[in-house]
Parts: structure tokens; C-alpha cells; sequence
């Protein structure tokens, strides 16, 4: 015990206990301040640019901040900052082949906050995931989507893979697929579509509606009608459209066909062979070309 | 003209006060220090205030103390509009035009004693959305669906609708084609005589399709309207001139977005 004692004494002189309180005093005194200033940036960057600077600029201070804090306590403890350095480098390379794939997405994560293809805020369809993004961090970005839900995507797919920024710009189109049967005037059609979207509040004048003749379906005329709405109103827009259309439908009495199919036995002429199930499930089997009625009991 | 409907109204606890300007009818009603608002509209310029309906969609508003005169002013509306020429409409260059458009007024309630204090704002007319720029960029508008006019008319001059005249000039090496016209009519004051609304009269220089325009606002009554006093000064008090995007020229826009 007493060795330990004297080995505790024999380390610990009055300059190394210096050397011990500036270090407690650097890192005490030195995170919260890296933390009060950065918030205190981010509300600053934030108010007068946007909350995708505000974050950026916040953390590039902290990184660098606490980088210089790293390197002034080992200077204290009497690393010098060259051999540092080459030590640094060498165990860079290291890391760096046993983490390849978090250094491409800290490098990812530069390239996306460089392209600005996005911002916190807005909201995104990452294989077909749709949510708002959070915050645009060192190795992935964080979306909460609407079902509330939380998605973390990493930087590198997000680099790598398509997505859509669907508040990107200030107004939208909302698409509306309407199949109409073949009796229907198409001319009314057009006359009941354009009134619904004139009459609904979030249906723009301009740029203005358009219909379009998709097709020759199956079973209907195809088409497509299309409005515009400003970003925030458009689910507001498509609900009332789709809504709007189908009470008015209903109202000129246009029909909306069902897919149906006409079924031939041979030629187009002949009557289909009927089987008729009477009320006690008995089966009547007429041949063709003879239709007959229910037997009476 | 005959009335004035921008009046001020003295309430009493519980007592229902109708006011009809142009087709809107404003409801208003005073429990201690709330103030209950209701609306409703018909398709009528004019006429008696509408009975109130069934079920009024009431606003209830505590003040922070209590009034019994409120006055309704007549306010521009809080975006941009856009109006459409009568005609596509071609101005030649170093010529220039003068225009009419009427702008349906919003109806501002506040307490008399207090007017910086706005409890309400209701438009007369609901007016339709219009984007006013690219699909990139732009302004969120409104749309007129009255048209500018070259001449006054009597037809022009009713309680709700504020007449704005506009001075276009072009000062461009191209003849200006124009369908549609944005006012920015935030900048604009409203002046009233003889029961008659009218903007300050504003000044157009179009400079060429790829520089904005100049747009002056006097900030006096126009001439037309033969003297007045104002009786709402802008929503946004700016420079006096301003370079913007004011017209939709030509074949410029459409393509929709195929």
C-alpha cells in the first residue's frame, strides 16, 4: 500500500496537478459552451435562413468544436500534434477499411446536404415510403413518415437510389383517372368535369385544368383529368375532386362502367347453354338454343 | 350611389346587428366583452340583409375589454390579384393605356375607439385561387372573374367592388401582349366619395420580357373619382415604386405540365 502511495506521490507533482485542473476546466467548462453556442447558431441560421442551414451550420461548429477540444486536451497531456497526426492517419486508413460503409455514408451525407435536393421539412417518397424529414444527420436521414412511423435511411442509399421530393416546388397536380361508358356524351363529360374543378376552393385557375383522352378501354373510355392546387392543399384538392366527380356523376346520371365481358360459345350468334337451379337446387339442363323457364312445382 | 354600408355600429348585449354589403351579410353580436361574427351571401348586389341562417357558423372573439362601436371598413384583399385584359390585349411600344379593374373589398371589423385592432376580415366575393409565375415559382394569387375595362361606367360603381385605375406604359423595344394583369394590391390605399371605393392610382412601365416592370403607386386619389377622403391605408407600406413581375404575357406559360 505504501508503495502505491509513494508511486500516486511520485506521479503526481504540483505541475501535473496543474496539468489535471486545466484539462477538468477545458472539458467542463468546454461541451456545455460548445452546446449553448451551437444551439444558439442553429436558432440564429434557422430564423433568418432555413432549418436545413441552421442544422448544418450547427453541426459543423460542434464537429470542429469538439475537434479542437480533443486536440487541446492532448496537447495538454503532452501529445504533440505532429505524431498525432501520422498516428491519426495511419489509423484512418485502418478504420476506414473496417468501416467503408459508414465513411461513405458521413461522404454521402456531405454530398446530400451539398445538392440541397432536400431540406428538413420537406416531404419525401423513398421506395414509396412518404414522410416528412426530419433532420439530415452524419450517417442516415430520419423521415417520420404519416402513419407515424420512423424511417432511417442511410445517406449512401439515399445518394444512390431515386427519390422524389414532393414539396420541392410551390404548386402541384393533382391526376384524376375517370372511366366513362361508351353511351356517354363526351362533350358533357368534359362541361360536368371542368364545373367540379371550378367549384372546388383549392382547384387553381391557373396554370388551368385539362382533360385528355387517355384510351379506348375494355370496357370504357379512358381519361384523364388533371387540376393544379398549391402544395398544401393537395389532398384537399384530390379528395374533392375524386368526391366531387363522383357525386356529380351520379347526379347526370353518367355512368361509371364496371369491367364487363361478353362471352361467346362458338359463333356470336348462338345462345349460350343455360343451367337453371330451381328452388330445391334441382338442376334443369336445357340444350342450346332452347331456352326454357324454371319448371313450377 | 345611395348608402353608405362602411358605417360604424353600435351593439347592445345580445342583440343580433345585420349589415349587407354587396352580396355579403355580416352578423354581428355582443355578449359582455365577446363578439360573436357571422357571415353569409347571396348572389344579390344589394338589398336587405339576409335572414340569419339556421345554424350561424359563429367566430367568437374575447376582446380585451369591452366595446360597443365597431366600425366595418373596406379592405384590399391579402394577396396579389390577377385580373384579366377584356381582350388579349396588345400595347405598342412607346404607347400606353389606361385600365379599369374593379376589385371585390374585403370587409375589415374593429372596434371604433381602437382601429389598429382587427377582429375579422371577411371578403365580399369569394374570390378563386390563381398561381401567378412559372410552375416553379410564382405567387399565389386571386383570380379575378371580372374583367379590366378601358372606359367607366356606371355599371362599375357598387358599395363592395374598390375601382383601381392603371396606368400602363410601354417603355420596351417590343409591343407588350398581355392577357392577364397582376395588382399588387397590398400597396394600395382605398378612398371613398360618394359612397364610391377607389384605389390609389397606379402606374405601369413595362420595360421588356426578361426585366420586371415598374410599378408606381401614387398614393393619391385618382382624378376620376373627383375628390374623396381615404378611409384604409395600405396593408404593406412600401417604396412608392417597385420593380415586379406584373403581366402574363402570351402564349408564355401554358404548356400544362405534361
Amino acid at each position: 500500500m505504501e508503495t502505491l502511495w509513494g508511486l500516486f506521490e511520485s506521479y503526481i507533482t504540483e505541475d501535473r496537478l496543474f496539468q489535471l485542473i486545466r484539462i477538468a476546466v477545458i472539458l467542463i467548462a468546454g461541451f456545455p459552451l460548445l452546446a449553448l453556442v451551437r444551439r444558439a447558431i442553429v436558432r440564429y441560421v434557422s430564423g433568418n435562413y432555413t432549418p436545413h442551414y441552421g442544422m448544418l451550420a450547427g453541426k459543423l461548429f460542434f464537429y470542429t468544436g469538439t475537434t479542437l477540444l480533443v486536440i487541446t486536451v492532448l496537447h495538454e497531456i503532452g501529445f504533440g500534434l505532429a505524431p498525432l497526426l501520422g498516428a491519426a492517419g495511419i489509423l484512418g486508413i485502418a478504420i476506414g477499411f473496417a468501416s467503408q460503409t459508414s465513411v461513405s455514408n458521413v461522404i454521402s451525407g456531405v454530398f446530400l446536404l451539398a445538392e440541397k435536393s432536400f431540406q428538413v421539412g420537406d416531404v419525401v417518397s423513398v421506395s414509396g415510403n412518404v414522410g416528412i424529414v426530419l433532420s439530415i444527420d452524419t450517417l442516415s436521414v430520419k423521415i417520420r413518415m404519416f402513419d407515424n412511423r420512423y424511417l432511417r435511411v442511410p445517406n449512401e442509399s439515399m445518394v444512390k437510389s431515386e427519390f422524389i421530393n414532393l414539396t420541392r416546388f410551390p404548386i402541384r397536380r393533382v391526376d384524376c383517372r375517370i372511366s366513362v361508358a361508351y353511351k356517354e356524351d363526351l362533350n358533357r363529360v368534359s362541361e360536368v368535369l371542368f364545373d367540379v374543378a371550378k367549384k372546388l376552393p383549392y382547384s387553381l385557375e391557373e396554370p388551368p385544368p385539362l382533360l385528355i383522352f387517355d384510351q379506348f378501354g375494355n370496357s370504357s373510355i379512358d381519361l384523364l383529368f388533371v387540376a393544379w392546387t398549391t402544395r398544401e392543399n393537395f389532398l384537399k384538392l384530390r379528395n374533392g375532386l375524386n368526391m366531387g366527380i363522383k357525386e356529380r356523376f351520379d347526379k347526370e346520371g353518367i355512368e361509371i362502367p364496371f369491367p364487363h365481358v361478353s362471352v361467346y360459345a362458338g359463333s356470336a350468334t348462338s345462345p349460350l347453354p343455360v343451367d337453371i337451379l330451381s328452388g330445391n337446387s334441382e338442376l334443369i339442363t336445357e340444350p342450346a338454343g332452347k331456352p326454357s323457364l324454371p319448371k313450377k312445382d | 350611389m345611395s348608402g353608405n354600408p362602411w358605417s360604424e355600429i353600435i351593439l347592445k348585449d345580445d342583440e343580433i346587428s345585420a349589415h349587407r354589403i354587396g352580396p355579403l351579410t355580416v352578423y354581428l353580436k355582443k355578449v359582455l366583452n365577446e363578439l360573436w361574427i357571422g357571415s353569409a351571401r347571396d348572389d344579390k348586389n344589394d338589398g336587405d340583409p339576409l335572414p340569419l341562417p339556421e345554424k350561424p357558423d359563429w367566430n367568437r372573439l374575447a376582446l380585451p375589454e369591452e366595446f360597443s362601436t365597431f366600425s366595418l371598413t373596406p379592405v384590399f384583399p391579402d394577396r396579389p390579384v390577377v385580373a384579366d385584359s377584356e381582350f388579349h390585349y396588345r400595347i405598342l411600344k412607346n404607347s400606353g393605356a389606361r385600365i379599369y379593374t374593379r376589385i371585390p373589398a374585403f370587409v375589415r371589423i374593429v372596434p371604433a375607439d381602437k382601429p389598429d385592432l382587427v377582429l375579422a376580415e371577411i371578403p365580399t366575393v369569394i374570390l378563386s385561387e390563381t398561381w401567378f409565375g412559372i410552375f416553379t415559382e410564382g405567387e399565389l394569387s386571386y383570380a379575378l372573374s371580372t374583367t379590366a375595362r378601358r372606359k367607366l361606367v356606371q355599371e362599375m360603381y357598387e358599395p363592395h367592388m374598390v375601382i383601381c385605375p392603371v396606368q400602363i406604359e410601354n417603355k420596351s423595344d417590343e409591343d407588350l401582349r398581355f392577357e392577364k394583369l397582376c395588382l399588387r394590391v397590398e400597396r394600395l390605399s382605398v378612398y371613398i366619395n360618394d359612397g364610391v371605393l377607389w384605389a390609389d392610382e397606379t402606374s405601369v412601365m413595362y420595360n421588356g420580357r426578361e426585366i420586371n416592370s415598374d410599378v408606381k403607386t401614387t398614393g393619391t386619389i385618382p382624378p376620376e373619382a373627383g375628390g374623396g377622403a381615404i378611409i384604409t391605408s395600405p396593408r404593406e407600406t412600401v417604396k412608392s415604386t417597385v420593380a415586379t413581375r406584373t403581366f402574363k404575357l402570351l402564349k408564355e406559360l401554358h404548356f400544362p405540365g405534361f
